[in-house]
This record gives C-alpha cells, structure tokens and sequence, in this order.
C-alpha cells in the first residue's frame, strides 16, 4: 500500500504505540497516509478503535513475520 | 471541543497508578481532555519524594507523613509487596516487557496536557502542604471542581 509517512514502534507496549500514532498524525496533512509498523499484537484491536474515536479511516494490519503494519489516513484536522 | 475523560487517584499503590496512567495517556491520545485528580493515598503519587512533609500540624500528621513517605518511586505494589522484594521484581519483568516505568508515564501524561489536581481536603488531612507537591501539579481544589469536570466526561473512573 502508498504511504506518506512511517512510524516505527517496535518493541513498544501498550500505551506508547497509540501515543505515537496520534502524535505523529498530527504533522500529516488531511488525506495523508499514515504506516504504523509495531510488534505489538494488540495494536490489531487497538489501531481500528483508535480511528473510531478520532474519526480517522481504518486502511487495515496485515501481519507479517510477526511484525504488524497498520495503515491509517488522515480525515480529521 | 474534544470530550473530557477524569480520573479519580485514589491509591497510592504502582499497579493500581500504573492502570490510572495507561488509561489517561491512551484516552489522552484519542484526543480527549484528560484529568487526574489525585486525593487520599493518591497524593503519594505527586508528593516531592525527598524528606518529610512541611505541613504537619501535630504530632500525629508528622508520623502518618514519615510512615507514608510519598513520592512515584516510592509506591509500593498493592498484592505480593514483600517488603520491596515483590515490586523489583515486577520492574525488572516491566523492563524486559519494554512496558514503561511509572515515571515514563507520568512524563508521557505531561507531554500530552494531561492535567494534574490534588484535593485540598486530603491535603489538610495529612498534613500536605502545595510545597511538598511536584511542580507538575497545576491546581488544588475542592470536589466541587472534581464534579464540574466530571459532569462534562464521558470517561469518569476511580482507581
């Protein structure tokens, strides 16, 4: 998938991830496309419930060698 | 303007401050305004944790300061303490875990705004004065200004 930015939090916990996430959304502009690379299996329940409260769209994790790679575009300013 | 989240600190126990932090940064992160509104044991949580309280009154609130000696390194664990023992060991589990410290988090909750309160009342009850609180602390205040928050949340919790 077309990204604009990426954000790796590999070996990170609960909460530091989303903290990251919503830190780093804030420096791309509307329509953007966000890559969250983490090794963190919540973060495939936990990115999707992000969006939902922010209102941002959910692209969908696929998992790879462990690794989950979470897309996310920014719709709220 | 973005929905408000509080939390009531109540213990002064890691694990149970642990919990109050993760929920406060995540719902911090999901762009609610949070507040910790830290009263009882909870103050432990933003005392200073060098030397004994400076506003005892008695003999009795000097005590209760020196057995209960405040600061976030200092908490004890609420189940399996043993003396110390107990919590060194969860730390050490924490670590390896890569789950932040206490501290991390509470540094994480000030880089996200989040706000911190302390409730005047178990101040005068234990004998704690603003200068025995960490600069972190923005506002001392009563329960009216707990419930003015409170009433605006749609996440309220008591940890």
């Amino acid at each position: 998938m077309n990204f604009d930015v990426e954000l790796d939090t590999l070996g990170l916990q609960c909460p530091v991830p989303i903290v990251k996430t919503n830190k780093k959304m804030k420096e791309l502009q509307v329509g953007q496309i966000l890559k969250i690379i983490s090794d963190d299996l919540g973060i495939k329940e936990d990115m999707p419930a992000w969006c939902k409260t922010t209102g941002n769209d959910f692209l969908g994790c696929e998992e790879i060698d462990g690794k989950y790679i979470c897309f996310v575009r920014k719709t709220v300013a | 303007m973005a929905d408000k989240a509080t939390i009531v600190v109540f213990s002064g126990e890691m694990d149970k401050v642990l919990a109050a932090f993760v929920i406060a940064n995540g719902a911090a992160a999901a762009g609610m305004e949070v507040t910790m509104f830290y009263t009882f044991w909870g103050l432990n949580v933003i005392k200073k944790d060098k030397g004994p309280i400076k506003g005892a009154k008695n003999w009795m609130q000097s005590m209760m300061g020196m057995m209960n000696r405040g600061g976030i390194s200092r908490l004890p664990l609420s189940k399996f303490n043993m003396g110390g023992m107990g919590k060194s060991m969860l730390k050490t589990i924490m670590k390896k875990e890569h789950v932040q410290s206490l501290q991390e988090m509470m540094a994480m909750a000030k880089d996200q705004d989040i706000k911190f309160w302390a409730c005047k009342m178990s101040m005068d009850v234990m004998g704690v004065s603003p200068e025995d609180l960490i600069p972190e602390v923005e506002k001392i205040v009563g329960v009216a200004a707990y419930v003015a928050e409170a009433k605006d949340s749609k996440l309220n919790l008591f940890i």
